[in-house]
C-alpha cells in the first residue's frame, strides 16, 4: 500500500474514465492528459488505462510500505525519494519505506504518478477515476488516506527512459469547424484562429475557460440542450470559449463553434493559468 | 457502418441541409421487402417491424452536423424557427443506433432535438451514414409507439416545494391545480444531462413553464421536484440549482451501484402522484 503523506493541493486518482454511460448522464471522465497516464502506465509495466495519481500544479507527498515500482509522466516537477533526486518518464524502484515526494510543476498543470500494479481502489461504474464535476469515482486524496496496490501483472518494464516533450508553455490546437459554426459570425473562426487565447484560472477538469475577444454569434437565443464532446469549444453569452475537458458535463445548452482533435487534447489537460493559446482551423476534410 | 475510414466527409454546420430526396424515395418503395439499411449493420429492418402494406409515415428530416473526429450530431429539429416542440424521434434513435452499431459506437446521446452518434473510431462518412440513419428513423414511430405503451414510471411527490406558491402565482392557478396538473399529464424522459440520472421530463402542462430562479440556490436538495420551462425534473442528488422547486420525492434518481445507475433513460413514460 501507499501512504499520503500530503496530498499537494489536488491529487486524484484517474484511469481512462468510464465511456459510454452519456446517455445516463454520466461523464467518461478519466485522465486530463491520457497520453502522460498511459506512458506512465507502460513506464512500469502496467496495461494502459491502470488506475494512478494526477497531481494539479504541485504533487503528493507518498511513503511507499512495501517495495514498489513507479514512474512520473505529465508536467515535470522535481521530486525526490529519500532526498534523492528521480528522473521523470522513466521507472524508478522504491524499497519499502521510501518517500516520494513530488514539487511544483515547473511547465504543464498536471504530473503522474503511476505505480506498478496499479492503485487498486474501489471503482464506481467501471472506472477508477475521480470525476469532480459529478462527485463520482474516489474522493480528492487526502492526508492519512493508504492506497492499495493492484497485483503486477504484465511483464516487467522495458524501458529506462521513455523520450517525451514535455508540456508546458501553451499549446497550439488544432480544431475541426462545427457542429454549430452557422450559429456564429463568418469572422468568428477567423478571429478564433488569429487571436493568442490565455488560459483561465476558473477552469477545472470540466473546461478550461479562455480569455480573449468575443466570438460573435450570428443567431441569438437558447439552443436546445444537446451531446458535447470532449475538446468541445462551447461558447457561452460571454462569448469566450470553454474547452471541455474530461469531466464536462454530457449534455450542454451553449452552441459548440468547434472540436479540438483528439491529439491535441493531452496539450489542454496540461494548460495552466496564463498559458497562451493558439488555434489552427483544419478544413473539413480530416487530415490523414 | 463501418466506422474505420476517415472521418473526413460529415456535413460541417453551416449547410444546414435538411433531406428530403432519401425518405421521399422509400416513401414509394412502401413495405414490400425488409431491406438491409447500408449494408446490413442496421439491426431492425423498417419494413419487417412494420408489416408489410402498413402506412408509412414519413419520418423528419434531419442534418448530420461533425462534432470532432469521432461525433456525428443528428439534427432533428428543422429549420422551423424557435424552439423545437420536443417529439419521440432522439430517444428512440439513439436506442436504435446503440442497438445497431454495438461497439463500433461509443454512445448515442439523445438531446432535446438531437442526437449525438459518438463513435468508438473516426465517424464514418456522412453518405455512408445518412442511409442508416433514415433507417433508424423509420423504425423510430413504431418505438415511440411502444415507449408510450410501456407502464410508466410512477414517482410519488409530496407537493411541498419551495416554489410551489410562486409557480401558481405565475400560471395564474392556485396552489392545488398546480399540483392537479402536474399529476394530470404523462411525462416523459428527454434527455439526460447535467448530472448523472439528472432526466429532462417533457409533456407537463403547458401552463406549468416557469422561468428558472434569477439566483440559483447554492444547494437544492436530493429528491427536489422542480420545473424549468417546459422541464420538469428530480434532483439526483444535492446540487446547485436555479429550477422551481415544488415537491420533493423519496425515489432514488442515482445511485452507481445500482444496474442500472438510474431509473430514467430517454423515452421512459413518467407520472407523478401524490405521496
Amino acid at each position: 500500500v501507499i501512504e499520503v503523506l500530503d496530498p499537494g493541493p489536488l491529487t486524484l486518482v484517474e484511469d481512462l474514465g468510464r465511456p459510454g454511460l452519456r446517455h445516463l448522464g454520466v461523464p467518461a471522465s478519466g485522465a486530463a492528459d491520457p497520453a502522460s497516464l498511459r506512458l506512465a502506465n507502460r513506464l512500469v509495466g502496467n496495461p494502459e488505462g491502470a488506475a494512478a495519481l494526477e497531481s494539479t500544479l504541485a504533487g503528493p507527498a507518498l511513503r511507499f510500505a512495501v517495495a514498489a515500482t513507479f514512474a512520473l509522466t505529465g508536467a515535470p516537477a522535481e521530486a525526490t525519494l529519500d532526498d534523492q533526486p528521480v528522473s521523470s518518464d522513466a521507472p524508478v524502484h522504491a524499497a519499502a519505506g521510501r518517500v516520494l515526494r513530488v514539487g511544483r510543476a515547473s511547465a504543464g498543470l498536471r504530473t503522474y504518478v503511476a505505480v506498478r500494479g496499479g492503485l487498486a481502489v474501489a471503482a464506481t461504474l467501471g472506472s477508477r477515476s475521480a470525476d469532480v464535476l459529478s462527485g463520482l469515482g474516489p474522493p480528492p486524496l487526502r492526508r492519512g488516506d493508504v492506497l492499495p496496490v493492484g497485483e503486477a501483472g504484465g511483464p516487467a518494464p522495458g524501458v529506462d527512459v521513455a523520450p517525451v516533450t514535455p508540456p508546458g508553455g501553451g499549446a497550439t490546437l488544432t480544431v475541426l469547424p462545427g457542429p454549430r459554426d452557422d450559429w456564429f459570425a463568418p469572422s468568428a473562426l477567423a478571429t478564433l484562429a488569429a487571436t493568442t487565447w490565455s488560459a483561465s484560472s476558473r477552469s477545472d477538469r470540466s473546461g478550461v475557460r479562455l480569455d480573449g475577444p468575443a466570438l460573435d454569434r450570428s443567431r441569438d437565443g437558447e439552443l436546445p440542450s444537446e451531446g458535447l464532446v470532449p475538446g468541445a469549444l462551447q461558447v457561452p453569452p460571454s462569448g469566450r470559449p470553454v474547452v471541455m475537458l474530461r469531466d464536462h458535463p454530457v449534455t450542454g445548452g451553449y452552441p459548440v463553434l468547434a472540436v479540438v482533435v483528439e491529439r491535441d487534447l493531452p496539450a489542454v489537460g496540461q494548460l495552466r493559468p496564463g498559458d497562451p493559446v493558439r488555434f489552427r482551423v483544419a478544413s473539413r476534410q480530416v487530415p490523414e | 457502418v463501418g466506422g474505420g475510414t476517415a472521418a473526413r466527409a460529415v456535413e460541417g454546420g453551416t449547410a444546414a441541409r435538411a433531406v428530403g430526396g432519401g425518405t421521399a424515395a422509400r416513401a414509394v418503395e412502401g413495405g414490400t421487402a425488409a431491406r438491409a439499411v447500408g449494408g446490413g449493420t442496421a439491426a431492425r429492418p423498417a419494413c419487417a417491424r412494420r408489416g408489410a402494406g402498413a402506412a408509412r409515415v414519413r419520418g423528419p428530416a434531419f442534418t448530420l452536423r461533425r462534432a470532432g473526429e469521432r461525433g456525428v450530431l443528428v439534427d432533428l429539429a428543422g429549420n422551423a424557427p424557435g424552439w423545437p416542440e420536443p417529439t419521440d424521434a432522439p430517444a428512440a434513435l439513439a436506442a436504435a443506433a446503440r442497438a445497431a452499431l454495438g461497439g463500433v459506437l461509443e454512445d448515442a446521446v439523445a438531446g432535446h432535438a438531437t442526437v449525438l452518434l459518438l463513435f468508438a473510431r473516426p465517424a464514418p462518412a456522412a453518405a455512408a451514414l445518412r442511409p442508416e440513419v433514415e433507417g433508424w428513423l423509420e423504425g423510430a414511430d413504431e418505438d415511440a409507439r411502444a415507449a408510450a405503451d410501456a407502464p410508466a414510471l410512477v414517482i410519488a411527490t409530496t407537493y411541498d416545494g419551495p416554489d410551489l406558491a410562486d409557480v401558481a402565482a405565475h400560471a395564474g392557478l392556485s396552489p392545488e391545480e398546480v399540483v392537479r396538473r402536474h399529476q394530470a399529464t404523462t411525462h416523459r424522459v428527454a434527455f439526460l444531462g447535467f448530472a448523472p440520472g439528472f432526466a429532462y421530463l417533457v409533456g407537463g402542462d403547458e401552463l406549468l413553464r416557469p422561468a428558472r430562479l434569477d439566483d440559483p440556490r447554492p444547494s437544492v436538495p436530493a429528491g427536489s421536484v422542480g420545473l424549468a420551462g417546459s422541464y420538469c425534473a428530480v434532483y439526483p442528488r444535492a446540487s446547485p440549482g436555479g429550477w422551481r422547486l415544488i415537491g420533493r420525492t423519496t425515489l432514488t434518481a442515482f445511485d452507481p451501484d445500482a444496474d442500472p445507475p438510474t431509473p430514467f433513460a430517454p423515452g421512459l413514460r413518467v407520472r407523478f402522484e401524490a405521496a
